[in-house]
């Protein structure tokens, strides 16, 4: 049923093809598992740090599609809260206490990937807010325009049956020697 | 007399216009107005008023004496902002901020602080200082500060006598166009910058 693993290894070596790929996949694996901030050096903290900016970013982009400041409230205070975290982070690497520096640093991340998700949300759904809001006030335009020229010409109607009924109930009357008959 | 027809051509006319200038009105409506956009950036005294900024209003300021501001910074860029005001101490020969080339102060930092703030928002909070140490070196004097519980040393101001010391405050702005924190803003096509500035000396006693 199955070969045996001293055939598996000859087939390998005559295919050095599918050990190359085998090679390539686990390393694809591998660098997909590890932390992007490992990757390019950065300490926690100024991972932090980068992940406070986008974060803003993503607030400040929520702020211009149209978020009051009533919705952008709640992530104002948990934007500066994480800037607070950061700076005790830089005061405990200062001392030379990286371990809790580190750990806060890590808080700060994952408090910050919440207010990213919030602010990703609140951007669209301001979005949509002011694009049905545009939507919606140029059909009411559109709509005050038409009830308009309705209302002249049915108004214009009426007033054009009314003239007619009291032209056609005028009567014939002869005055002579300024009396009436 | 008037026709049918001409009644239909009339509220026709009518519904272009009153189309035209109901669209005019609801792109006014929806159209976000264009206003000045700026920081006011603020000092008060112990009192949180303008004036009072050291005891008995005497800038000659004793080791030890503990002075008290609160310090402010209100929003008026029309949206969301990431502000930094810096402390930065320095001396005569110290160059402020400079107002043509829009250039900080190159005087050392001794205290930053950071937050986001919220449009129309205004942030203010209490800087409280002391010289804690005021080190002579041949004729000049170096100072040790403690600022809001943090010992700050300035070993690279110094000032003949101990007299016109000075603390400068900047305001720093997060420029989302270069991805950095920048000294002032930009409105528009222009460049505006806020500081301020408040001369000390320090005595050995009250004068």
């Amino acid at each position: 049923m199955f070969e045996k693993p001293d055939v598996v290894s000859k087939t390998l070596r005559k295919r050095p093809s599918i050990c190359l790929m085998c090679v390539a996949v686990l390393l694809m694996v591998g660098i997909s598992q590890v932390d992007p901030g490992l990757l390019s050096g950065q300490s926690p903290t100024e991972q932090a740090k980068s992940k406070f900016i986008e974060t803003f970013k993503l607030a400040r982009a929520a702020n211009e599609a149209g978020a009051t400041n009533e919705e952008l409230f709640g992530l104002a205070r948990e934007l500066n809260r994480a800037l607070q975290i950061i700076g005790e982070c830089n005061r405990l690497e200062q001392e030379g206490e990286t371990a809790q520096a580190q750990k806060l640093a890590q808080d700060a991340i994952s408090l910050l990937s919440n207010v990213e998700s919030n602010a990703t949300v609140l951007r669209t759904r301001s979005e949509q807010r002011v694009r049905w809001s545009r939507v919606l006030t140029y059909f009411v335009a559109l709509v005050s325009a038409m009830l308009l020229a309705i209302a002249y010409y049915y108004g214009m109607e009426v007033y054009r049956r009314y003239r007619t009924a009291k032209t056609m109930s005028m009567t014939v009357k002869v005055i002579s020697d300024g009396k009436q008959k | 007399m008037v026709n049918k027809s001409e009644y239909r051509r009339n509220s026709l006319t009518i519904f272009i216009i009153s189309l035209i200038a109901f669209s005019a009105l609801a792109y006014v409506t929806t159209t976000p107005r264009s206003r000045e956009e700026f920081f006011q950036l603020y000092l008060l005294g112990s009192n949180r008023k303008l004036g009072g900024y050291f005891p008995d209003n005497n800038p000659n300021i004793s080791l030890g004496t503990a002075i008290r501001w609160h310090v402010g910074v209100t929003n008026f860029m029309g949206s969301i902002q990431y502000v930094a005001i810096k402390f930065k101490l320095g001396n005569m020969s110290i160059p402020p901020p400079d107002e043509t080339t829009l250039v900080p102060s190159p005087a050392p930092l001794v205290m930053e602080y950071q937050r986001v703030i919220l449009d129309n928002e205004t942030w203010e909070f209490p800087f409280e200082w002391k010289i804690v140490a005021a080190t002579p070196k041949r004729d000049a004097t170096s100072l040790v500060l403690n600022i809001n519980g943090t010992i700050v040393e300035t070993p690279g101001v110094v000032s003949t006598d101990a007299r016109n010391f000075r603390m400068i405050i900047e305001l720093w702005i997060y420029n989302p166009s270069t991805g950095t924190v920048e000294f002032g803003w930009v409105t528009g096509s222009q460049r505006r910058i806020a500081w301020l500035q408040v001369w000390f000396n320090v005595t050995s006693s009250r004068q």
